[in-house]
């Protein structure tokens, strides 16, 4: 590469800095000034440890938004994930280490039903996941008539709690979930697919790959990431309750949009500057003491004008 | 021509294969040697896709005998066909967009590390190697996306040679290329036929088959007609093969006096390419917008109708002078616009014919502002079988139409809108000379019943054959007005801007 070209690369990659990385900056220095605590070592800690759930939901969905899916039922999946794992800890002798496979094997069950209704039935994904979001929720609450499942063994409290390295294990994990999702699409030819089938799947089709195979694994992997958030959620607060995940699914989703992850576009790393971008907005309403009920809005506000904005200047650059 | 010449790579014999209502094929035939070009010719709806398409794997024959180097196959797989090294271009890419060159060659056959991981700088560097073969070196990291149209075909080629194939069909590669791109892909063609690669070679362009072909198979409504020799037979006899019939008159043109002025176009000018631009377009009329690819004809449509916000200049409609113009008011005061790429701009594909067909003209036809079923299938019947759209009935999807149906469907949605003024962008593109014939006879009827036509066209034949007055641009302007009966040699020095 000739010292012109990089010079050239250098210029363009500065230019594609993505907008919600702006956004973000603009946030923290403005959540930092209006209140000084929200810059302190003990907020931002609790931030990533709050983010954790998000970040790895997020880290399974980005994977069927690139594929060019829409993924909503991973909050109800992740509730449902937990009550099971709760249940069978509460109500079996089954050990820990096996009772922690059972909120995998949900997800991953979950995540072959959306495939199925999706890469085999040719139904929208944005619906079947609606479906299978809203069956979800129906289980959750009737399994035990609405009431969480409370008397987990202490050692469980453990994982979601303990720490290693002075560093809180749900951070651990959503690190493990962000290396493997950017390992996958940057690095294995699954991930390329992922991106062939959201950028124009007949060329994958016309290679001879099954897409169709490909698209129900994304869902799969999607609903293990549900699994193993559920592992984390329940263990940390010890209890499982049936409206845990609730709205969780949209937050992720829009977390992957903010990124700028859809349809053969984005990763792992979009993703997380998404991620960040709710946890901030979040956490510095918090910090600043607005009602949550006011939260919800102001949320949902922001992210429409997020995606607005960065559909806009798409569209100019695009010019 | 190699010593591989008369070694038969592919035959396919009495191959049948029928759709609902429709037999696509009727015992074709098509065999191909190893190092030839062998072009498929037929109009549109002929069954060349059809047949291509069996080849691939992609449609099930219904009979007939599928023979790949001497051996007889039986079920026959997308999956078989690419392993026996069968592989297709087709007109629209496969390509996806967002990635690069590299990926795109290697999709499906990524080249690994530890079996589990891509080989990234393996794959880039064999990509690189492919590219040079076929004579064009792009930077494999480019997103294809980025990519020139004639660049993307050579990604597309040198996917299908990354994958060691022997027969390669190329559907209409040269559609969408300059004189210059043609040239660099014969070059690469010509490279494909000294290694022993056998191609069929899918085109409309007769002056196309004698430059590259070694012998031509002509299909008719989905028959076999015939397998000749370029050398032994002449473009006319080709033409009657194809159409079954001789096509007395390509250019069916009633010329009249014009009417009043129905469209005023003065200094129109745009942010980028656009300058200046000033026509006129008198009902009855047709007139030829000539000129070469890039020279601004599409723009000054896309300007006219306000699908493109002008910087200076004024248009006026049927007398009425507009300022500001969007694409509602301009269908409002009675401007149509068929686009040049009509399969994305123009049509609703996966909408019947019927729906199509009424679209332009709904608050005509029902001004109540509810669709009477009984009425849109009279109204959509009535022009479908003026144009003779085929296969006949108006419930079928637009999208397994045609090239040359799809196109009449447009006509007939404006045919169906009342007097206007259209705008026809490149209206045979892509076409068989027989629908290209009806097309133009009844562009012709169109402008017989009063409306205004601006034709763009980049066919010279076309401009000159249909045209009542002809204005030429070069570089986003107007560079010449010529009256009916001027030269073609004019034409191409105004056009390329030479002095006489």
């Amino acid at each position: 590469m000739s010292i012109g070209t990089r010079k050239r690369t250098l210029q363009s990659a500065l230019v594609r800095i993505p907008p919600v990385v702006w956004a973000l900056l603009a946030m923290v220095v403005f959540f930092a000034r209006m209140d000084p605590r929200f810059l302190t070592l003990s907020n931002v800690a609790n931030l990533f440890t709050q983010g954790s759930i998000l970040m790895i939901l997020c880290m399974g969905v980005v994977v069927v938004s690139i594929a060019g899916g829409i993924e909503l039922s991973v909050g109800a999946v992740m509730t449902l994930a937990g009550m099971l794992m709760a249940w069978v800890l509460v109500n079996t002798g089954l050990p820990i280490a096996l009772a922690l496979l059972v909120p995998l094997v949900v997800g991953a069950l979950c995540g072959i039903l959306n495939g199925i209704f999706v890469a085999r039935m040719n139904i929208p994904s944005f619906i079947a996941t609606l479906g299978t979001q809203g069956m979800a929720i129906g289980l959750c609450l009737g399994m035990n008539k609405g009431n969480v499942i409370a008397g987990l063994p202490p050692a469980v409290g453990n994982i979601g709690g303990g720490s290693w390295l002075g560093v809180p294990v749900p951070i651990w994990v959503s690190v493990v979930a962000f290396a493997s999702s950017f390992i996958l699409l940057r690095f294995t030819p699954f991930g390329l697919y992922v991106y062939a089938i959201g950028g124009n799947e007949q060329a994958l089709k016309l290679t001879g790959r099954p897409s169709w195979w490909y698209k129900i694994l994304t869902f799969v992997y999607a609903g293990l990431m549900a699994g193993l958030a559920a592992i984390i959620i329940t263990s940390r607060n010890m209890t499982a309750q049936p409206t845990v995940g609730l709205g969780m699914e949209f937050e992720a989703f829009s977390g992957t949009v903010l990124g700028g992850c859809v349809a053969g576009r984005g990763g792992a790393v979009e993703t997380t500057l998404g991620v960040l971008f709710i946890l901030v907005l979040r956490n510095g309403l918090n910090v600043m003491g607005v009602p949550t009920y006011y939260q919800l809005a102001i949320i949902g506000t922001a992210l429409i004008s997020a995606i607005v904005v960065s559909v806009v200047l798409e569209q100019r650059m695009a010019r | 021509m190699t010593a591989g010449e008369h070694k038969v790579i592919l035959e396919m014999k009495g191959i049948c294969k029928a759709f609902p209502g429709v037999q696509a094929l009727d015992k074709v035939n098509l065999d191909l040697y190893a190092g030839e070009v062998h072009v498929l010719v037929g109009e549109n709806g002929a069954g060349k896709s059809t047949l291509m398409k069996i080849l691939a794997g992609a449609y099930d024959r219904d009979a007939g005998e599928l023979i790949v180097d001497g051996e007889p196959q039986g079920h026959w797989t997308p999956a078989l066909a690419r392993a026996k090294g069968v592989a297709m271009v087709y007109q629209e890419f496969n390509l996806v967009p967002f990635r690069n060159v590299a990926e795109n060659i290697f999709l499906g056959r990524e080249k690994l590390r530890w079996g589990l991981f891509l080989d990234k700088a393996a794959m880039h560097r064999s990509a690189h190697e492919q590219m040079e073969a076929i004579g064009v070196p792009v930077d494999t990291h480019t997103p294809v996306g980025k990519l020139g149209v004639a660049q993307q075909q050579m990604v597309e080629i040198a996917k299908a040679l990354s994958l060691d194939v022997r027969i390669l069909v190329l559907d209409e590669p040269t559609s969408a290329l300059t004189v210059r791109e043609i040239e660099q892909l014969f070059d690469a063609i010509r490279r494909l036929k000294a290694r022993g690669v056998g191609i069929i070679y899918i085109s409309h362009r007769m002056e196309e088959v004698s430059a590259i072909g070694d012998r031509i198979t002509v299909l008719r409504d989905g028959q076999y007609i015939g397998t000749r020799r370029v050398g032994e037979v002449t473009t006319d006899e080709i033409v009657k093969m194809m159409v079954g019939r001789e096509i007395k008159d390509l250019f069916p043109r009633h010329f009249r006096d014009p009417g009043e002025v129905a469209l005023r176009v003065q200094g129109l000018s745009t942010a980028d390419k656009l300058r200046d631009v000033s026509l006129e377009l008198r009902y009855g009329e047709i007139v030829g917008l000539a000129g070469l690819v890039g020279a601004g004809r599409t723009e000054t449509a896309r300007a006219i109708f306000g699908l493109d916000p002008h910087t200076a200049g004024s248009i006026e409609i049927t007398g009425r002078q507009v300022s500001r113009i969007d694409p509602p008011t301009a269908v409002e005061m009675g401007l149509g616009l068929a686009p040049e790429d009509r399969k994305r701009d123009g049509l609703f594909p996966i909408l019947p014919i019927k729906s199509n067909v009424i679209m332009a003209s709904l608050r005509r036809l029902f001004p109540n502002g509810i669709l009477w079923p009984g009425k849109e299938n009279r109204e959509a019947a009535k022009y479908a079988n003026r144009l003779r759209i085929q296969p006949p009935g108006i419930e079928r999807q637009v999208q397994y139409l045609s090239g040359g149906n799809q196109q009449k469907v447009v006509v007939a949605k404006w045919l169906a809108a009342g007097p206007r003024v259209l705008i026809f962008d490149e209206p045979t593109r892509g076409i068989d000379v027989g629908a290209k014939a009806e097309i133009h006879a009844f562009m012709d009827q169109l402008a017989n019943e009063g409306n205004a036509i601006l034709m763009i066209s980049s066919e010279l034949p076309e401009i000159l054959g249909m045209s009542d007055r002809i204005y030429v641009m070069r570089d986003g302007t107007v560079a010449g007005e010529f009256p009916r009966g001027a030269s073609s040699e004019e034409i191409i020095r105004c056009a390329m801007g030479v002095k006489a």
